[in-house]
């Protein structure tokens, strides 16, 4: 009986790996309150790993018993001291294994810009230049797609021809934070994963045929083959400085492109809050002149100042644009986005580039006239948020809390027509009843009165949601306490609906405070 | 794509700040520059001095929030704990006041110069303002007159009641309408709900706020349309003025008038 052990996992954290480029993102081993808000992303992303359908593609022998055929057939033609160590590289091949993230706790990248670069198809292809700001959520994304086309002999592709083909595209405009931050993270850390780890002992009898004779020639043991032509890569850069950068390959690439998918696919179409930075491209392969991303940050660039005071006349080496044809995507105005656009990759023209006027050179704060930092929302002088576009602005609070002022508002009417409904059922019983007709009257107005004042602020909260919900819940407690201390019996009366009610009242004054908050941050006193 | 750059291998940094040893966040870790006072990243200060300036433009909402809600439910569970006990006299009412000063004193001492610089003498009084508050005021005392008539037993009439029962005389509900009342509201409800809201709700939505809390613990919704007239009017002179004592001296008046008028009734 021969015995395999497990595959050793490798671990990122601040104490094996000190010097780690991502060390922003890691923690101390002992460092238990670090990271926590990424477990729930890891355990999603082990739970893909471990799924049956991803294993099984990877597997070469759908039973054991195949395997133990194959392998036994594999050494039964090679020399007596050669086959135990074909069969164990055999079985090491045939071992069950999944992709797994690196051991440790990692932070969420927080700050940033996170740029991909990656070809999606073959025949029909796209070549896509993204990034996206962790920061804010902005995204820019740069598209060539074009398609495979045959030298006339049909031996090869004819690249040239290719080009031709080529169409540019660009998106740009907000993503969920959460789901940038964590396609960014899987995507970092997927850099340094196990695409196929044996994560249990594997014990197989030794065939008839394998002599435990040992040839000392080495063995080479199970390993991933990247292929690097067609790896997705990644850059984290800070301003104009990369961070770090990788390529990602196997099960865990075909994860983050999930996860990079679900992103996109939450792209809300618009000016992006944040202005996209410098991209540079990394240095190109020797004899790989015309690097196809070079062409796309530029192009991207072009686009992001497109409101953006580049001359028209900058692009006119382009065939297919004309001069006077402005190459703007957001010709109308910086809120307004055209996604129709769709013309020729201009050709990369740093020189055309360079003689466009900076829209780079450091801004002046809307707060203190201080030169702004290179990258990044606030002054660093006076602290002050620069986006402060009032359609970014009503963006972001959608984005944000839009949901729970609209649930505390919804509830404010609700409770209003309970008022209303109750007010009418205590004044029919009591007056039914034969009893005190004053007594049902006084019932019926003061119930009125509390709805008018809940329609009331109904109102108000469409403008002032925070205002409306403090005053809502301060009329609820005060009219049913007063009702518990009058009639104690009343206070589990629709105890679930005063929950609900409280509830999301509170949950709609954090969320306006958190507004509040974003307002005094950018020098919104109103 | 046919290339693909190494892993880990960054740039040479472009500019000083962007050096491996360029100073950090405190809170988020991104890189910023040397004389950075503010995070340009998370925007959180860098320094003890940036912190103030932070903490004077971003003023803490939440304990701001706290301070509001105490004002307003210290009162109220006073009113509450007296009902409880069955209180039915005039020591009800100084009670509820005494909760209001209470409210008031601390508060201004919680939320420190802007609260006090409501006890300074008043600035920036214009005719129109003086116009329009004794419009406001007229007004309310109509919506006051028109309810009692209307309505059989309003707050008031019943609050006037309760010193006839009990023997006291025209002075002393005028001492405690008009006097007391006033400047313990004043101080609980202009001088420290309405200025803890000013920072959290801007002034207009404190004033509004602040006026509607007010009309609330009264516990009289008949009286509450023209209550919150009132409160708006001496939130409006508060913030107008920069001092409690034109809401005070208004309040004392609607509140005697009122008295007066009630007495008159409940005595004939």
């Amino acid at each position: 009986m021969m015995l395999l052990p497990p595959d050793e996992f490798r671990s990122l954290t601040l104490d094996t790996q000190p010097g780690n480029e991502l060390a922003a993102l890691l923690c101390h081993q002992a460092d238990e309150s670090c990271g926590l808000e990424m477990n729930s992303w890891r355990l999603t992303a082990e739970l893909r790993f471990r799924e049956p359908e991803a294993r099984a593609e990877e597997r070469a022998f759908q039973t054991r018993a195949q395997m133990r055929a194959a392998c036994e057939l594999a050494v039964d033609r090679m020399p007596a001291g050669q086959r135990l160590r074909r069969w164990l590289e055999c079985v090491d091949e045939a071992r069950e294994t999944r992709a797994a993230l690196p051991l440790g706790r990692f932070r969420a990248p927080m700050t940033g810009w996170i740029v991909t670069r990656s070809r999606r198809g073959a025949r029909e292809f796209c070549d896509e230049l993204r990034a996206y700001d962790l920061a804010t959520g902005a995204a820019y994304v740069a598209s060539s797609c074009g398609r495979e086309v045959l030298s006339e002999d049909g031996s090869h592709g004819d690249r040239d021809a290719a080009d031709r083909t080529r169409r540019l595209s660009f998106t740009a405009g907000q993503v969920p934070l959460d789901a940038l931050r964590e396609a960014a993270l899987i995507t970092m850390v997927a850099s340094w994963s196990e695409e196929a780890l044996a994560d249990a002992v594997t014990t197989e009898p030794l065939p008839a045929n394998v002599p435990l004779e040992w040839a000392d020639d080495g063995i080479t043991m199970r390993g991933t083959s990247r292929c690097g032509g067609t790896s997705p890569t990644w850059e984290w850069v800070d301003g104009s400085h990369t961070i770090a950068r990788g390529a990602s390959d196997g099960a865990v690439s075909e994860y983050t492109d999930e996860l990079w998918e679900a992103t996109d696919a939450r792209l809300a179409p618009g000016c992006p809050l944040a202005v996209l930075p410098v991209i540079v491209t990394p240095p190109p392969r020797p004899g790989t002149p015309g690097w196809i991303f070079d062409d796309l940050a530029i192009a991207l660039s072009a686009h992001a100042r497109s409101s953006c005071a580049i001359p028209p006349a900058t692009w006119s080496r382009s065939p297919n644009i004309a001069p006077e044809q402005p190459f703007s995507l957001c010709a109308r105005s910086r809120t307004v986005w055209n996604p129709g656009m769709n013309d020729a990759l201009p050709p990369a023209t740093g020189a055309a580039l360079a003689s466009a006027p900076d829209p780079f050179a450091p801004a002046a704060c809307h707060g203190c006239g201080a030169a702004l930092p290179p990258s990044g929302r606030f002054c660093d002088a006076c602290g002050r948020d620069q986006a402060t576009d009032a359609a970014d602005f009503d963006l972001e609070i959608a984005a944000l809390h839009a949901p729970q002022i609209a649930k505390a508002r919804k509830w404010i009417a609700i409770t209003g027509g309970l008022y209303v409904l109750g007010g009418v059922l205590m004044f029919a019983v009591l007056s039914g009843r034969g009893g005190d007709s004053s007594m049902a009257m006084v019932t019926l107005i003061v119930n009125l009165v509390i709805a008018s004042i809940h329609g009331g602020l109904w109102a108000w909260a469409a403008r002032a949601p925070l205002a409306a919900s403090i005053v809502a819940l301060a009329i609820f407690l005060m009219v049913h306490l007063t009702n518990a201390v009058l009639d104690p019996a009343t206070i589990v009366q629709g105890i679930l609906v005063k929950i609900f009610f409280v509830a999301a009242l509170w949950q709609g004054i954090r969320a306006g405070l958190e507004v509040r908050k974003l307002e005094l941050g950018r020098g919104r006193h109103t | 794509m046919d290339a693909t750059p190494e892993v880990g291998a960054p740039r040479e940094p472009e500019s000083p700040e962007e050096s491996a040893d360029a100073p950090r966040c405190v809170i988020c870790f991104a890189r910023r520059r040397d004389n950075a006072r503010f995070c340009p990243a998370c925007g959180a200060p860098q320094s003890s001095d940036a912190q103030a300036e932070h903490r004077a433009r971003v003023p803490d909402l939440a304990r701001h929030l706290t301070i509001a809600g105490a004002a307003f439910a210290l009162p109220l569970v006073t009113s509450l704990v007296l009902m409880i006990a069955g209180a039915r006299d005039v020591g009800w009412l100084r009670f509820s006041e005494g909760a209001c000063l209470i409210v008031g004193v601390v508060g201004l001492a919680a939320l420190g110069a802007p609260a006090r610089a409501g006890l300074h003498l008043p600035h920036g009084l214009t005719l129109r303002g003086v116009a329009l508050t004794l419009a406001a005021t007229l007004a309310a005392l109509c919506a006051a007159a028109c309810l009692t008539a209307l309505w059989p037993l309003t707050t008031d009439e019943a609050m006037v009641q309760l010193y006839l029962e009990g023997g006291h005389g025209l002075g002393t509900a005028l001492f405690d309408f008009a006097v007391l009342a006033p400047i313990a509201e004043e101080l609980a409800f202009r001088g420290v709900l309405l200025i803890a809201l000013v920072s959290v709700l801007g002034e207009t939505g404190a004033v509004w706020t602040s006026a509607l809390l007010f009309a609330t613990l009264h516990l009289s919704p008949v009286s509450f349309v023209h209550l919150v007239l009132l409160g708006v009017v001496f939130a409006r002179l508060r913030l107008a003025t920069g001092s409690l004592y034109p809401g005070m001296l208004v309040h004392g008046v609607y509140n005697a008038i009122i008295t007066l008028y009630d007495w008159r009734g409940e005595s004939l």
